[in-house]
């Protein structure tokens, strides 16, 4: 990348199942995106009116909304943008905006992007769950398909076999993150978690088990990107520069007929991302992965080069994933803790690399937190195993 | 997604038929697994598509029968349904596959007539019809000596 890009803000709500019984509040998506727009700008020290002839993304929602949606975003917020863009990348909405991002700053036209992610899946209800892909619909549901739990059974089951992959690597990836939900205050599951109650969780779809599977809550989240000239305006310490950003869309798979189902397209991503910000692997002081399942975790380091593919069982069993271990991951709890906001869920590991590079992390500070990685994945394909991913490496 | 149906009772997912997959179900009816062909690169294709996604050109595609047999890429027992697909809680648990067939192409499917830790992967198994509908008969597998 010859230019640098930072984000100079981010914002976060608090989360919720809309648990009456626990007294969890039910809000809107409407008052998500405004709640996550609102502490981004204010976190940015902006106004509302800077973002106007400027760019703004959005992410869908699980929950239904229009087919004509970055429109209705863009009214809601009252902002009058030059650029809009919507990413329906899934889980990796959220990174491919930053890309979309990045590239739209490059190109002069804009030199501020907002992206948005706020959706609301516990308030789904009737037939609005039932829009799925037509491979899914059509081939898959008819056998008795599960959506994404199955789906990425067969991703899980295929590595465990190939590999080795041992249910304690994944429980590690589990427990360790529980332990980080557990320091950060907007995570939804705060309550200790060992490997004893891991290994004794329910199967949903084998080899998924219950905690393998990330927990969904409505929330919102957004972040402020930003040219590196305009940077100079804010405040030092808010900014994270994105040193280098790689998207690999539909790669590993490509037109095979018999793809493994093993691999990601993180393989390509990262290496355009590591190359472009000139950062090696062993200088990454953490690493936000994409946790819509534990494994997926553990692919994604195979595939950013932390180790070999298929060793990643035995890297996860020999290396310290904690905030105070060698390779600390997801140190907000990530989604399989903190919960996954729908089509916001890719937001939550930026906005905590972002926080951890500014060093905000409170009790999860990572000490020493100069270099990031993003990696996200979205999309789950017929016969392959995620189809959008991207990779970012951040620095403080 | 078509709407249950009424006469049979059958109150599971049944796929949409379109210009592009009913071909695919035609046969299946008639109780002949068949995949699109690409006779321009010699690939074959599945799921259906438009084109062919090796080549990118739409002529030339032809459906091909396949011989049903093929071994179990991997696969998962579903042990919980999803609130939108209650009508498989009789059913669970229950397994489906990611079933490579001789010729190349993986499809998933149902195994039955099996307890879901007799299936593992690398298991051989073979195509039947099940009628569940009018103009609807799915492919399933069953394992194979």
């Amino acid at each position: 990348m010859g230019r640098k890009f930072a984000i100079v803000g981010f914002g976060e709500t608090p989360v919720s199942r809309s648990r009456a019984d626990k007294g969890e509040v039910k809000l809107s998506v409407q008052e998500y995106a405004a709640w996550a727009a609102e502490s981004a700008i204010e976190d940015a020290g902006l106004e509302k009116k800077d973002l106007d002839g400027q760019g703004l993304g959005v992410t869908g929602t699980a929950y239904p909304h229009a087919e004509i949606y970055s429109g209705e975003v863009a009214q809601d917020l009252g902002i009058s943008s030059r650029l809009l863009m919507r990413s329906d990348a899934g889980g990796n909405s959220g990174a491919s905006l930053l890309n979309l991002a990045c590239m739209a700053i490059s190109s002069g036209d804009v030199d501020m992007v907002m992206c948005v992610g706020a959706d609301t899946p516990m308030s789904i209800t009737g037939p609005g769950a039932l829009r799925t892909w037509n491979y899914e619909a059509d081939f898959q549901k008819p056998f008795g398909m599960m959506g994404p739990n199955s789906q990425f059974a067969f991703v899980a089951m295929r590595h465990m076999h190939q590999y080795r992959t041992k249910a304690e690597a994944l429980g590690k990836i589990a427990v360790t993150q529980r332990e980080h939900a557990m320091k950060n205050p907007n995570a939804y599951l705060k309550t200790p978690l060992t490997m004893e109650q891991y290994l004794a969780s329910r199967m949903i779809a084998d080899p998924v088990r219950l905690f393998d599977a990330c927990i969904q809550v409505n929330g919102g989240l957004a972040f402020i990107v930003t040219s590196e000239e305009r940077a100079k305006q804010f405040k030092k310490d808010k900014i994270v520069w994105v040193l280098g950003i790689g998207e690999a869309d539909n790669y590993q798979a490509g037109s095979m007929l018999s793809p493994d189902i093993t691999y990601l397209g993180v393989t390509e991503a990262a290496k355009r991302a590591f190359s472009q910000s000139g950062v090696e692997r062993r200088d990454i002081d953490f690493v936000q992965a994409y946790d819509d399942y534990t494994l997926a975790v553990l692919m994604q380091l195979e595939d950013a080069g932390f180790c070999k593919k298929g060793d990643g069982g035995s890297f996860v069993a020999e290396h310290d994933l904690t905030v105070k271990g060698d390779l600390p991951i997801n140190t907000g709890g990530g989604q399989l803790s903190a919960g996954q906001p729908g089509m916001a869920g890719g937001f939550v590991h930026i906005v905590e690399a972002v926080r951890q590079l500014r060093g905000e992390g409170g009790e999860r500070q990572v000490q020493n937190a100069n270099l990031g990685l993003v990696t996200a994945i979205g999309c789950l394909g017929y016969g392959t195993s995620l189809v959008n991913t991207t990779v970012a490496v951040l620095g403080g | 997604m078509e709407s249950s149906d009424q006469k049979t009772g059958y109150d599971k997912p049944l796929p949409s038929l379109t210009t592009l997959t009913k071909p695919f179900w035609d046969y299946c009816s008639r109780h002949e697994l068949r995949m699109q062909f690409c006779n321009s690169c010699n690939e074959w294709i599945w799921y259906p598509k438009a084109w062919c996604p090796s080549c990118g050109k739409r002529k030339g595609i032809e459906w091909k029968p396949v011989t049903g047999k093929g071994k179990v890429y991997s696969y998962t027992v579903i042990r919980q349904v999803i609130d939108n697909s209650p009508s498989f809680n009789k059913d669970i648990p229950f397994v489906v596959a990611l079933i490579e067939l001789e010729e190349g192409p993986r499809i998933y499917s149902d195994v039955t007539e099996v307890k879901p830790e007799e299936v593992k992967i690398g298991d051989d198994v073979a195509v039947y019809f099940d009628e569940v509908a009018p103009g609807v008969s799915l492919p399933k597998f069953r394992k194979r000596a």
